[in-house]
This record gives C-alpha cells, sequence and structure tokens, in this order.
C-alpha cells in the first residue's frame, strides 16, 4: 500500500512538472514574438498612414512583407529593416479612400504580427434622395417611400447615426420637417400625400450635403362629370355639328388628370375623348333622326348628367 | 541535267514551299474564323439573364433586422441573393484573369470603381468566397432598393502561392437598375 502511494505522488508530481514545463515553454514563445507593428488604429479616408515595424532580434537588410486588405484593395509592400530592425511603411494621402475596417499582415522569417485598421468616411459630400412614387394622389390619399443615399467625397456610405433633415413643403404653404439618422449611409421615410393638388418639394440635408427633389400630388378619381351638349337643337338636314363638352372633378372639385378618358354615349352610337385641362371634348355629326336624343358620359363608375338634343323637320327656335 | 529532270526538281521544290505555305495560310485562317468565336455564344442575347440562386453553404438570409420598410417575397429574395453571389463572382473572375468588362453588370458607383482599381492585370489573385449570411435591414416599397449586412463570410485569397483566409463582415446597399441587382454602397471591415 505505501509503495502504491509513493508511485501515486511520484507520477502526479511528474505529470504537474510537465504541465508546468509545458506553461513555461509557451510563455517563452509568445514573448518570442517580437514583431511589432505601430501605427494609428484609426485614421480619416484619404489620410496619409504610417506604420512603424520593429523586428527586436531583427538583423538589418532583413525582409518585411506586408499585406493590407482594405475594402475590395489589396496592398502588397516589401520593406527592408534598417538599423535597429526598425522599418517603415508610409501609406501616402489618397491612397486608403475607402472606409472600413482593414487588416495588416506582416511577415518577417517566421514571425507574424496583424493590426487593424479603422478608416473613417469623411463628413457627408453627396446626398441622394430617391422616391419610390414620383406622383402621389393629394388629400392624403397617396403614398409612397423617400430613400437618402448620403455618401462622402470618396463615395462611402456616411458614418452610422449621422443627423439627417428632411424637409417637406406641400402645396398650400403645409410645411413637415422630419428628423432622421444614417443607417450604412441609407435612411428612408414613408411619404403621406397632404393637402391638395400641387408639386410638393423635399429637401435632404445632412451637414453641408443637401439635395433636393420635386413630386407632384395630383387629383383623385373622378367624382363628378358635368356634362353639356351644344347647340339643344338642330333641323335634320344632316349639315350640323354637336359639341359635348364634359367637365370632370375629382371629390374635392380638382379637375382630374389629364388624360383619362371620357366615354360618351347616346342612343346611336358612342364615343370617347381625353381629358385636358380637366376638360373633355367631343364633336359628332347631329342625328338626322325627328326627335330628343339623350346624351350622357361616363368615367369608371361615374355618370354624368344627361342632356338633350331634339332634332327638327323645322328650324330651331330659341326662347 | 535534262530538261525534265529540271521539271522534276521545279514541282519538288512548288511542292515542298507549299506545304509550310498551306500550314501558315490554315492557320492564319483558323486565327480569323475564331477571332469571331470568342466570348458569349452568340445565341445567348436571345437567352436573357439568368440568375442561379445558390447553395445554403455558400449564402442564405438570416432572420431580418427589425425595421425593414417592406419585406421581400421570396421570388425578390431569390434574386437579391443570386445577383450579390454573382457579383462576388465577377470580382473573383476578374481579379484571376484581369478583365473587368463583367464588372458594371453586378457594381455600380463607388464600389465598382473600387473593384477595378482591386483588379491588378500584371499580378493575378486567385479569390473564392463563401459563407455568405445575409441579415435584411431594410427594402424598399417598390422593391428597387435593398441594403443588408453580411456577416461573417469567408475570402481566400491566394497569390504568389500563399493563401490566406480573411473573416469579412460586409453592409451593403444595393440598387435595381434597368432589371439588375447592383452593389451600390459597400463597407467591408475584416
Amino acid at each position: 500500500m505505501k509503495r502504491f502511494y509513493v508511485v501515486t505522488t511520484i507520477g502526479g508530481g511528474l505529470i504537474i512538472l510537465t504541465l508546468l514545463l509545458a506553461f513555461a515553454t509557451s510563455l517563452a514563445d509568445t514573448n518570442s514574438a517580437t514583431l511589432l507593428l505601430i501605427a494609428d488604429d484609426t485614421i480619416e479616408a484619404g489620410h496619409q498612414w504610417d506604420v512603424q515595424i520593429e523586428l527586436a532580434d531583427g538583423s538589418v537588410g532583413q525582409e518585411v512583407k506586408l499585406t493590407l486588405w482594405l475594402g475590395l484593395q489589396r496592398y502588397d509592400e516589401s520593406l527592408t529593416l534598417g538599423s535597429g530592425g526598425i522599418a517603415r511603411w508610409v501609406v501616402p494621402e489618397a491612397t486608403l479612400t475607402t472606409s472600413g475596417t482593414g487588416k495588416l499582415l506582416a511577415t518577417a522569417g517566421d514571425q507574424t504580427a496583424e493590426l487593424n485598421l479603422k478608416v473613417l468616411p469623411k463628413s457627408p459630400e453627396t446626398v441622394q434622395l430617391i422616391t419610390t412614387a414620383n406622383s402621389l394622389i393629394a388629400y392624403g390619399l397617396g403614398s409612397g417611400m423617400l430613400i437618402g443615399l448620403i455618401t462622402d467625397e470618396y463615395g462611402n456610405s456616411v458614418e452610422d447615426s449621422l443627423p439627417a433633415i428632411l424637409e417637406i413643403d406641400y402645396p398650400q404653404d403645409s410645411f413637415r420637417t422630419r428628423f432622421l439618422q444614417t443607417n450604412n449611409g441609407l435612411v428612408w421615410t414613408n411619404l403621406e400625400s397632404m393637402g391638395a393638388t400641387g408639386r410638393l418639394r423635399v429637401n435632404l440635408r445632412s451637414l453641408q450635403a443637401s439635395t433636393n427633389l420635386e413630386l407632384v400630388q395630383f387629383p383623385a378619381r373622378p367624382s363628378m362629370i358635368d356634362l353639356g351638349i351644344e347647340p339643344t337643337c338642330v333641323q335634320n338636314d344632316g349639315r350640323d355639328r354637336v359639341t359635348l363638352v364634359a367637365d370632370v372633378t375629382d371629390e374635392h372639385g380638382a379637375q382630374v388628370v389629364d388624360g383619362t378618358v371620357i366615354h360618351f354615349l347616346w342612343d346611336e352610337g358612342e364615343g370617347k375623348a381625353v381629358i385636358i385641362n380637366g376638360r373633355a371634348l367631343l364633336r359628332i355629326p347631329a342625328p338626322t333622326l325627328i326627335g330628343t336624343h339623350e346624351f350622357y358620359a361616363l368615367s369608371e363608375e361615374i355618370t354624368s348628367n344627361t342632356v338633350l338634343l331634339n332634332v327638327s323637320t323645322t328650324r330651331c327656335i330659341y326662347d | 541535267m535534262t530538261k525534265a529532270r529540271v521539271k522534276l526538281l521545279i514541282f519538288v521544290i512548288a511542292v515542298a514551299s507549299f506545304v509550310p505555305l498551306g500550314i501558315i495560310g490554315f492557320r492564319a485562317m483558323s486565327d480569323f474564323l475564331s477571332e469571331f468565336q470568342r466570348g458569349a455564344n452568340p445565341a445567348s442575347i436571345f437567352h436573357g439573364y439568368s440568375l442561379v440562386v445558390p447553395e445554403s453553404d455558400q449564402a442564405r438570409w438570416l432572420v431580418d433586422g427589425l425595421d425593414t420598410g417592406t419585406v421581400p417575397s421570396r421570388v425578390q429574395r431569390d434574386e437579391i441573393i443570386a445577383s450579390y453571389v454573382e457579383a462576388w463572382g465577377a470580382l473573383n473572375h476578374a481579379l484571376e484573369s484581369g478583365n473587368v468588362d463583367d464588372l458594371p453588370t453586378y457594381w455600380a458607383g463607388a464600389p465598382l470603381n473600387q473593384a477595378r482599381t482591386a483588379v491588378d492585370t500584371d499580378d493575378p489573385i486567385e479569390q473564392t468566397d463563401s459563407h455568405h449570411r445575409l441579415r435584411l435591414q431594410f427594402f424598399s416599397d417598390d422593391g428597387s432598393i435593398v441594403a443588408f449586412d453580411d456577416l461573417s463570410f469567408i475570402l481566400t485569397q491566394t497569390r504568389d502561392s500563399q493563401i490566406t483566409e480573411l473573416l469579412v463582415t460586409a453592409h451593403v446597399v444595393m440598387t435595381l437598375d434597368n432589371g439588375f441587382w447592383r452593389i451600390r454602397l459597400l463597407n467591408i471591415n475584416y
């Protein structure tokens, strides 16, 4: 039994000793990693970047290979150590123009060292304002999205949480301001129409950078068709022409959008005309059938009032 | 030397000179014809633009971010992820071949300039990409602008037989221009 304890104690001691030795060796290895990279870890895009490379046991003339990844770029450089095992890499201005976090890897013999470089974007230079709806139905019935892409002079997306101010100038002097914050150079907001028809001006700015956009608030769908006819009485000799006039407005009394098609219907036929400045006109040969003829107009589900044309064998007498 | 022998000699010399001239002519004609057969299959202009949805180990969507504006449909997600992976494929091809002609199909704005600058025709880089994990951050209501994060994908570069594996995170904005999704803003963190 005593022998067992002795063997166990010696065995355990040996294991602990081995572990201690391994730990000490690893520590020694760590300490022998003597390749040092000394540089600013943050610069602004386009600025010069200096890196000092120190190899404690490096000899003069020894080669150090450097690779920097930044954005999509890869920069490879080979330097020669000078006295004291020191070399210097100067990346000139306007070279590191891409924002993001880069990675520098240095290799000298079997020694390697890494360094991360954060390149900050510059202040906003360009604002692109994009809308998903160039025109909106007025009166709060239309909606779309406004999206801003804000970049610096090198095309980098600007820093996150940068303030951006969106000013929306609605028709009839209604004005709204929204405060947004950048996220990867992007700002966005929903846009709802407001007020009557007319031009809607939008301005987006972030610090000094600014841009404008103009949208149109157009009328809603036709709500009322006021139909007229000229003349209201013709002789049945087939030599007269009749003009049908449809004034079309939306539910707020505004003229509907140009180009809206109006269908004109009467006993013997039908015709179409498009609206220009709120009015659709149709000129047709007068019917020759003696009697009273009814005319009306349609647009989508809206029907106009009915107008009458009197066709007679004699001259028309107006009151 | 008889007249017949002189004729025979002239015939032999003529035949001997016709053989190399024939070979040179054949090769020149072959080069001439192959010049017009390079690049895309001429019939491909009628086939349109095809997108291949990547395998899930190559690229996949993660759970969306909090407020994405609008949520894209499955088809839109497929189109975006396919275009994004093809954009990296086009860059990989350009880095290796030095030919940047295909880049504008998938890249635009500052990232396109970056990609063009990254291509070194004298010292090619072999690059592969994998494990793209996309988290949607924004999608416009008209389906023309998308922003997402690509979390911890792997870029493997080989130059002069030296292989480097890079773990990369990217913030991406893509826009749909003339039917093509293109990378318009790109912020990369190694």
